[in-house]
């Protein structure tokens, strides 16, 4: 397998060292890393169904606050949500949501999956995103699917 | 009706035909294996070849009458007891059966019908020549019968009497005399009871010996119901009843005693429960309003707080039995997967046959309901599925023993629903699926793994082209498939997952939408995108040359001033269309009780097509009431259009 093109700022290393880190922790989540923009994410690969390449985003006319507009991920319509500050530039990755079949984030760069510790004190605000986590001299936003867009 | 109306009516009214002969055969197939068909059933197929030959014959579509025909007659034979009913027999009719329903679909798609037609007789020829001819048993079972009453019974009816004396089913004799007056109603109902009970064989009418007014009947009947029973049904004519048969300890056999249920429903064409949709979408689009109008009068009209509470309480009152309304129209169009698994049973049966497999099927979820659209689109990827099992993964008998398996193949078929989605699943014990292969047969073919990671070799089983299948049987294995399988499942909104373990077997899993919305559209571009309109929203298309007044642009269009939109700005996908001259492709929509001109960029045309919903996000996109997936990967929006022209409408405020 290639090995994962990685930011000059994020090292496999200390990806590993943080696995290592929380590796006597309570409970363990695998914790899948991506950036969009210059900004690094984190979501609990639990909640993530697939991961695909960008097809085409159709945009919307009225769009909900941060959805890029609609894609088709395997058969089903998805809203792709672009949580950087940026609108999604070049061609990307999709994360299908598990728990949200008509929800999909879209990622720059998928940069691969990490063994955390519990992050249950961390506080989700209403844009779905949550208190940084820190990932070797990163902070890493960490995201919360059911907060993504409101009701 | 003219003649393309009664084609259409033939289609419809042949396929549901085709469906009750294809469950009929497999049920007698199932009455064979437990012991005696009924021969109510086998009667039941007799008359629905006979339907199917008469429709066919009103319908001036030969290739069908003919068919029918010869399959009547075989039925006939099988119905008089001249050839032996047995398993081998009923696989027969059930590929007879088989190749009906192919021709029939073959007329309603308007392809040539000469091969189906063809193979119908073909399969008969193979039934007639491997029929067994049934043996007459000897006439001194039948002494116990007065012979004046067995010089009246017909072919069909001797056959009976003899059939039910090989089963030892006991025989009567009852005379019965009812007024000249009123003997037909009292015939009928005295007729209805015997027969919920027990096998009417024959009926002899005659004059009574003891009155002139009256008219008498020797009726001639087989029955389980026990003598007590029996006297009791017949007590109110007053008739007389004669146990003609003696068996010695007669054995229990079980009877059929389902009485024929006078059916409850009837046929709509489906183009109705599409516009029933439509009209429930815009009734749904006032009941919202509702809500908005209530809050406002309650506001406006300063009412007391329990005038308000009564309004409020009738507001929701509307709300949720519209609601209620809008669900049983979308149960309406669901019809159960039962006659597609018969389907698959039989399509299992006759592969394993051609391939010589030894292959047990099963099946589960008979009563799971999915929309009939999905159900029909369905028929295609789950025939290649089961073709695939039957003849890669379920391996020769040999084999199979060899590496300590049992000998016969086993492919099961369930549907279990969960929520407003079913998981199909279609297993076989059968050698499994090579992902090493399948990767190998990918790079050559191109497909690569560009996410690392994301994409298991085995899922690249559904790209174009691959195929990892050794040889080519004429039933799979040419690289086609697969990948159109998941293009099915995917247009209907579905998705397929595969499973596998090698020497144990694969489990395809078809997870699919149980409702969908198919809709007439006309697609449109513009600004370098594709929209779908919901074809009832446009009264006309035209080429308008459009003229700018008061500082909004106006048109004329047939004698009428309308305004002029242009689709990109309702979209709000950029660009600027102003800047366009000379004459331009416009819709021109209904807008409440105006309407309006929209130009496009580029008409693409109506097609039907299948629109995704967005789930619970549905009610926050303005304008849009969901996506449709086209070819090469693009998507069309479904815009509403009057919606869109209020939002600008608002907008411009």
């Amino acid at each position: 397998m290639p090995r994962p093109r990685l930011q000059s700022s994020v090292t496999l290393e200390s990806l590993l060292a943080l696995s290592d880190e929380v590796a006597g922790g309570e409970v363990e989540r695998s914790m899948l890393l991506f950036e969009c923009g210059s900004e690094l994410f984190a979501i609990d690969a639990a909640d993530v169904d697939a991961v695909v390449e960008a097809g085409v985003t159709v945009p919307l006319p009225y769009p909900p606050a941060g959805v890029a507009g609609i894609a088709s991920v395997r058969g089903s319509m998805r809203l792709v949500v672009c949580l950087g500050t940026e609108p999604p530039a070049g061609r990307g990755r999709l994360l299908a949501l598990s728990c949200d079949r008509n929800l999909a984030i879209f990622a720059d760069r998928v940069i691969g999956v990490v063994s955390a510790g519990a992050h249950g004190e961390a506080q989700s605000t209403p844009d779905g995103r949550s208190t940084p986590i820190r990932i070797g001299n990163r902070d890493a936003v960490l995201v919360d699917p059911a907060a993504l867009i409101g009701s | 009706m003219d003649e393309r109306q009664l084609l259409k009516h033939f289609n419809a009214e042949a396929e549901e035909l085709v469906e009750t002969l294809l469950a009929d055969v497999d049920l007698l197939g199932r009455a064979i294996e437990n012991g005696r068909p009924s021969p109510a059933l086998v009667n039941g197929i007799f008359r629905t070849v006979h339907t199917l030959k008469g429709l066919a014959g009103m319908a001036n579509v030969p290739s069908v009458h003919h068919a029918a025909h010869a399959f009547e007659d075989v039925l006939d034979d099988v119905r008089m007891g001249r050839i032996r009913l047995d398993r081998s027999l009923v696989n027969g009719l059930g590929r007879v059966a088989d190749e009906l329903g192919a021709l029939v679909r073959a007329v309603a798609s308007g392809a040539s019908a000469d091969r189906a037609g063809d193979r119908v007789v073909e399969e008969l020829a193979t039934v007639r020549g491997t029929s067994v001819p049934e043996l007459e048993d000897a006439a001194d079972d039948l002494v116990a019968i007065d012979p004046r009453v067995l010089a009246t019974l017909t072919e069909y009816e001797e056959h009976r009497l003899r059939e039910n004396i090989r089963a030892r089913r006991p025989l009567y004799e009852l005379r019965v005399a009812f007024d000249l007056v009123s003997f037909d109603q009292g015939f009928r109902s005295l007729n209805e009871r015997l027969a919920a009970e027990s096998e009417i064989i024959g009926t002899l009418p005659g004059v009574s010996a003891d009155d002139p007014m009256k008219i008498a009947f020797r009726i001639l009947f087989a029955s389980d119901a026990t003598t007590e029973d029996l006297a009791g049904l017949v007590v109110e004519p007053g008739g007389e009843l004669e146990l003609l048969s003696r068996y010695p300890a007669a054995e229990a056999v079980p009877i059929d005693t389902a009485m024929p249920v006078a059916s409850s429903s009837i046929r709509v064409d489906m183009g109705v429960f599409d516009e029933l949709a439509r009209l429930a979408d815009d009734l749904a689009i006032q009941v919202a309003g509702l809500g908005a109008t209530c809050a406002s009068m309650a506001r406006h009209l300063s009412l007391s707080p329990r005038e308000q509470f009564e309004l409020r309480q009738q507001q929701r009152s509307i709300e949720r039995a519209f609601g209620q309304w809008q669900e049983r129209l979308v149960d309406a169009r669901l019809v159960p997967l039962g006659p597609t698994l018969v389907r698959a049973r039989r399509l299992v049966d006759k592969l394993a046959g051609q391939l010589g497999r030894s292959v047990e099927f099963d099946s589960q979820g008979e009563d799971v309901r999915l929309d009939k659209t999905i159900v029909d689109r369905l028929a295609e990827p789950l025939a290649h599925l089961l073709g695939n099992a039957v003849d890669h993964g379920i391996e020769p008998a040999s084999e199979r023993t060899a590496a300590g398996k049992a000998p016969a193949g086993s492919i099961r078929v369930a549907a279990e629903s969960s929520g407003n989605r079913v998981a199909l699943t279609v297993a076989d014990d059968g050698r499994g699926i090579d992902s090493e292969a399948v990767r190998r047969a990918a790079e050559a073919r191109g497909v690569v793994t560009t996410a690392a990671g994301s994409r298991r070799p085995l899922d690249m089983i559904f790209s174009p082209g691959v195929s990892t299948a050794a040889g080519v049987s004429g039933i799979s294995g040419r690289g086609v498939g697969l990948d159109a399988v998941a293009a099915v499942v995917a247009e209907l909104g579905g998705e397929i997952r595969v499973e596998t373990e090698t020497g144990r077997g694969t489990i395809f899993t078809l997870e699919l939408p149980t409702t969908l919305v198919v809709l007439s559209a006309f697609l449109v571009e513009a600004g370098g995108w594709t929209y779908a309109v919901d074809v009832n929203q446009l009264v006309e298309l035209g080429l308008v040359e459009p003229e700018s007044r008061d500082g909004r642009r106006r048109v004329r269009w047939r004698d009428a001033e309308l305004a002029y939109h242009e689709l990109v700005d309702l979209v709000r996908a950029g660009g600027d269309p102003w800047r366009r001259e000379g004459r331009v492709p416009c819709l021109i929509a209904r807008n409440g009780s105006t309407q309006a001109v929209i130009a496009v960029d580029r008409f693409l045309g109506e097609r039907d097509v299948i629109v995704k919903s967005l789930g619970r996000y549905a009610p926050s996109l303005r304008g849009v009431g969901g996506a449709i997936d086209l070819e090469d990967d693009r998507i069309a929006l479904l815009i509403d259009l009057p919606s869109l022209i209020g939002e600008e409408a608002l907008a411009a405020r």
